[in-house]
Parts: structure tokens; C-alpha cells; sequence
């Protein structure tokens, strides 16, 4: 199985990696995963970002006291200003731009669902794109509307033309929590390869959680499974609640 | 493949209305709950249906009383605050004997509060809100499949009685994701219209009207003798309750919606330490499953009542139980959401261990 770091090139210092897609679809699960898999695997320094200002809960904000303290340590964390963590508006941390401008980072970007969250990220575009980036697009074709290839298709196009980024390659993210099938992984990779044949995007991972992966990793086709990587869970209900859970 | 989805329960709920027939929907945003309007506003023309979003949820409830009026499957949903705009066309909809269904993701208040999770709004649901001598039929699912099935019943409740039927949820259940399945689909082309719809006259002698007002005493009170016999067939008939490892149970914790899934890993907790917990899940807070409460004295030792606020639910368990029993509570309010730890804490503190 490859690490994650590996699926997207091994990122250099200076580089920024955009997450974006369609709602609900793994943006931030994949966000905070790679920048683990960055600190584990380079010694520079991984800053991951946190520019969702579509969703209200199950942000990287709420799952970051789920890491470690080595890992919090080793992160570095740009989230808007804490007074306004929970506000309900669309608010980006501050000095932003000299962030996403520095040389000596790998810049993780979480950025918030379908075309209007990549839409607001769109206003740091030059910035970004003289950060020598690269933007991937994760697709769980088990959520609303994408089990088909004309949804898929709407939902690239609506992304691209939003975010006025290009689209380095697709992340096939199909799962159904801790019911994931085999087939369902087979069928969300089967679906994305043919997105990305006829878009000439290319399909860098395939991802897999713990909850499902033995049951699945074995049984998918050699495409599939040369693209396999793991990724630890951090959205899930049981691990949001706690007394000092304060949304 | 499985014939399941991913989706968040906001998403989920307005799928499983528009299966269970929902064709209108009337809303203004308000988070946590704003991917139901959005999901409908694409779904609902793709099925034939109406989306308009209102310019408030004053506008919104009223826009449904007509629908509703008109005999077709209505719904509408928002937050608490917006819920709480609705209050005076909710009174209007049961005077006026319409049915329709309402979701209300509850979130922190009072007032503004916050956008967190909350079950704060249950006196507003199962006690009161508007003006007036009405009720309306609760649902409190607990998951987002079961609040996917309920909405079909919801609408089918509503029909029946001529109701307004609230499902309420909090904030996770409508923010979080899970599998889900529509196992229902209601052809809409078998639903008839009712008798009573202002659709016109269609050849009758007479024009139907409703309203809400009626200016004498008497004929008022024969109008309310009415809607409190359908009240009360409704709490002897339509009450339901979720018992959860309670053959064998000292002491049950009794709780909704998310604090039940989240009191069923503290049973689960209790038991493996050797406590026979177990857990009383109402899923009709109106009517409140009193009676199968109450089948419980003599037998249990205690109950402990948690909630995601303050002794709201609480109240309904003391009018069930008196003193008939030891009750406990243990609530959070403001969006904070306890931990099945923190549950049992509370349980230890009240009954001591368990044995």
C-alpha cells in the first residue's frame, strides 16, 4: 500500500496541494491525511490550511484535537481567527497571502465543497498558482448525483470554470463508511478512470480506511489496487462527541 | 453494489420527502439545516415539484399553509430561531386542520445562539410555540436511515389526521454523513386529492373554505371538541418507543434522537461492568410513549433522563413517572455534546454503581 505522500509526488518545500470537489466527498479527510503522511515522511515543514467556508461542522478545525501531540506539534495549523472558528460566515485566516507565498512550507489546502467553495478560494488564485501547485479533485461516486458519468462530468466543469485553477489529477475516495464493499471501491475507481480518460486527468489514488481496507484491498483489479492508500478516519460521529466537544 | 448512498441527513431528509410524495418545499436558509433547501432546490424540478425559497421563514410557513391547503404533499424546514418565526402560521396550519410536515435541525439558543447542536426546542415542539388549543404529532429520529423512514410515515400521520408533523433532529444528525437507503417511494399519481382542498368546485354546490376564524364562542369551542378527539385518538394509537436492552434492565436511561445513540455506547459501557442499564428511546415525543414508560414501575430501580438541554425532556418523564421511581437527569446545553463516559459518570453519581 503507498503512502499518501508517494500518491501525490512526494511534495517539495514551496509547493501547495489544493483538495478540492464536491461536498462530502473526503476533501478534508484527504487534507489532514497527507500532511500526516508529510511529516512522517520529510523532515520540512507542512502547513495545512483550512479554507472551507461552505460547511458548519466536520471541519479540520473540529478534527484537529484528534491528533497527537507529536503530530500537533509538527503541523503547522492557518484556520481563521479563533473568536470566529464557529461563526457562521465565510471568513479566511489572515495574512493569507504571505502564507500561501511562502518558499519554505508544503501548503496542504482543504478548500470548502462543490464549485462555490473552490469559487472562494479562486481570490488567492495568483498567489496559488505562483506557488507551483498542483489541485486534485476527490470524488466518493457514492454520494448524491455522482454515480454517474454525466454528474461527475457537471461537477468537474462547474469546478474548473469556479475555481479558474487547473486540475492536476482525481483522488477516487468511494466509500459507505465502515459498509464499504469491494465492489464499491472497484466500481468509484472504474467510474473515476473513465472521468479522467475522457478529461486526460490522471487517477493518483485510491483510498481506503481501516474500517473496510482487509475486506476490499485484495479483491480489487491491479489498477485499483497499485493505487491504494490508506487513510486514518477522522470524521466520524462517536469521535466528535466528548464534553469538550464545543462545535 | 448496494443500493445505498452516502449522505448527510440534511441532504437525506429532503430525499426521503420527496420519496415519501413531498412535492412543494418552502424555505429560507439557516444553518445547520441549509443543504436541505439547496438539495430541493435541485431535486424538487426534476420531479415535477415546486422549490421556492421564501424571503423568510414567516413567508415560508405561510406558503406551506397554502400548499397545504390545496391538498398536496408540503414540507418546510429550518433552525430554531426560523422555527421560531413559523410559530404563528403553525398555530394558523392546525386551526385550519391542514396537514403538512416541518424539520427543525435544532441548534444552541436561545436567541441567536449558535449553529451547534441542541435539543433546546423541545418544549417549543411537543408543548406549545403558537396560540391556541393545538398539538402536533413529534418525531425524534436518531439516525439519518430512521429519519429517512419516519418522513414517510410523517406525511402518511399528516394526511390520516390533518396534522402538522414535526420531525426534529439536532445539528449532527443533519451535518453528519451515513449510508442510507430509500426503501419507500410514494407514486405521487395514487395520491388523491381530498375532499376539503381548495382546488375549486369541480362541479360541487359549494366552494370549499378554510380558515382558522371562527367568531362565536360556541361555534369555536365545537371546532376545538373536534381537533382535541383527534388529539386524543392520535396519543392512544400513535405513541412509539424504542427499547433497547431492557428485559433484564435495574435502571434506564431515557433519551432522543442523538443522546440515545450516543446513551446506547453507555449501556453498552454499563453492562460490560456488569450494571444492567438499558435505554427508553421515545421516537414520538408527541404523543409521549408514557404508557410503555410506565409499564417499567415496579421493575426498574431508577431512570436517568438525558438530553442536550435542561429539563426539558425531563419534564415529560416526572408527568409519566411522579414518584413512582427515582429519576435522575444529566443535560449539556449550548451545542456541547456529551460523551458516553461522561453519561455514565452521571448515572454513578445519581445511583451509585448500579448493583
Amino acid at each position: 500500500m503507498r503512502e499518501l505522500a508517494d500518491a501525490f509526488g512526494r511534495p517539495r518545500a514551496g509547493q501547495s496541494i489544493v483538495f478540492a470537489g464536491p461536498s462530502g466527498s473526503g476533501k478534508t479527510e484527504v487534507s489532514i491525511n497527507l500532511a500526516l503522511s508529510l511529516i512522517r515522511q520529510t523532515a520540512l515543514p507542512v502547513t495545512l490550511c483550512d479554507l472551507d467556508v461552505v460547511k458548519p461542522y466536520f471541519r479540520l478545525r473540529d478534527m484537529l484535537r484528534l491528533l497527537t501531540e507529536d503530530e500537533a506539534r509538527r503541523l503547522d495549523i492557518i484556520e481563521p481567527e479563533r473568536r470566529l472558528l464557529h461563526a457562521d460566515i465565510p471568513t479566511f485566516p489572515r495574512n493569507l497571502h504571505a502564507l500561501l507565498s511562502s518558499r519554505d512550507t508544503i501548503r496542504v489546502i482543504d478548500v470548502g465543497g462543490n464549485a462555490i467553495g473552490v469559487g472562494a478560494v479562486a481570490q488567492f488564485r495568483e498567489t496559488i498558482t505562483a506557488s507551483d501547485y498542483r489541485m486534485y479533485i476527490v470524488v466518493n461516486t457514492l454520494r448524491p448525483g455522482m454515480n454517474h458519468a454525466d454528474g461527475l462530468k457537471r461537477m468537474l466543469s462547474a469546478i474548473r470554470s469556479s475555481g479558474r485553477l487547473d486540475v492536476t489529477g482525481l483522488v477516487a475516495n468511494t466509500n459507505l463508511q465502515a459498509e464499504t464493499t469491494a465492489d464499491d471501491v472497484q466500481r468509484g475507481y472504474d467510474a473515476v478512470k473513465a472521468l479522467g480518460d475522457s478529461e486526460g486527468l490522471p487517477v493518483v489514488a485510491v483510498l481506503v480506511s481501516p474500517e473496510y481496507a482487509s475486506q476490499v484491498v485484495h479483491r480489487l483489479t491491479p489498477g485499483a489496487a497499485g493505487l491504494v492508500s490508506m487513510i486514518r478516519v477522522f470524521n466520524r460521529i462517536l469521535d466528535t462527541v466528548g464534553s469538550q466537544t464545543e462545535f | 453494489m448496494s443500493d445505498k448512498v452516502l449522505m448527510k441527513g440534511a441532504e437525506a431528509l429532503a430525499e426521503g420527502a420527496i420519496q415519501a410524495g413531498c412535492r412543494y418545499y418552502f424555505g429560507y436558509p439557516i444553518t445547520p439545516q441549509n443543504e436541505t433547501p439547496e438539495y430541493m432546490s435541485r431535486r424538487l424540478p426534476e420531479v415535477g415539484g415546486r422549490f421556492v425559497q421564501a424571503e423568510s421563514e414567516v413567508a415560508s410557513i405561510n406558503m406551506v399553509y397554502g400548499a397545504a391547503c390545496a391538498g398536496v404533499r408540503v414540507m418546510t424546514s429550518s433552525s430554531s430561531p426560523g422555527i421560531s418565526l413559523m410559530q404563528e402560521g403553525i398555530s394558523y396550519i392546525s386551526g385550519s386542520n391542514v396537514p403538512c410536515v416541518i424539520m427543525n435541525a435544532m441548534r444552541g439558543g436561545p436567541g441567536l445562539g449558535n449553529i451547534a447542536p441542541a435539543q433546546a426546542d423541545y418544549f417549543q415542539a411537543v408543548k406549545g410555540g403558537g396560540n391556541g388549543d393545538y398539538r402536533r404529532i413529534v418525531l425524534a429520529p436518531s439516525s439519518i436511515q430512521e429519519g429517512v423512514d419516519l418522513l414517510v410515515d410523517a406525511f402518511e400521520l399528516a394526511d390520516k389526521y390533518r396534522m402538522v408533523v414535526m420531525i426534529i433532529v439536532d445539528g449532527l444528525i443533519a451535518q453528519m454523513m451515513e449510508p442510507v437507503e430509500f426503501k419507500t417511494r410514494i407514486d405521487v399519481s395514487t395520491l388523491k386529492t381530498p375532499e376539503w382542498a381548495t382546488v375549486g368546485r369541480h362541479g360541487r354546490d359549494h366552494a370549499n373554505v378554510i380558515t382558522s376564524l371562527t367568531l362565536d364562542a360556541a361555534g369555536l369551542e365545537q371546532w376545538n371538541l373536534k381537533l382535541q378527539a383527534k388529539y386524543a385518538q392520535v396519543e392512544r394509537t400513535e405513541s412509539r418507543i424504542e427499547e433497547y436492552q431492557m428485559d433484564d434492565a435495574d435502571y434506564a436511561i431515557i433519551a432522543y434522537g442523538t443522546m440515545a445513540r450516543i446513551a446506547k455506547t453507555t449501556v453498552r459501557i454499563a453492562r460490560a461492568k456488569g450494571v444492567k442499564l438499558g435505554l427508553l428511546r421515545p421516537i414520538t415525543v408527541w404523543p409521549f410513549p408514557a404508557k410503555q414508560i410506565q409499564a417499567y414501575v415496579g421493575k426498574l430501580k431508577g431512570t436517568l433522563t438525558v438530553e442536550l438541554a435542561y429539563r426539558q425532556l425531563f419534564e415529560d418523564v416526572r408527568l409519566a413517572l411522579c414518584d413512582k421511581m427515582p429519576l435522575g437527569w444529566y443535560g449539556r446545553g449550548g451545542g456541547v455534546v456529551p460523551g458516553p463516559q461522561e453519561i455514565l459518570g452521571a448515572f454513578e453519581e445519581q445511583f451509585g454503581k448500579g448493583r
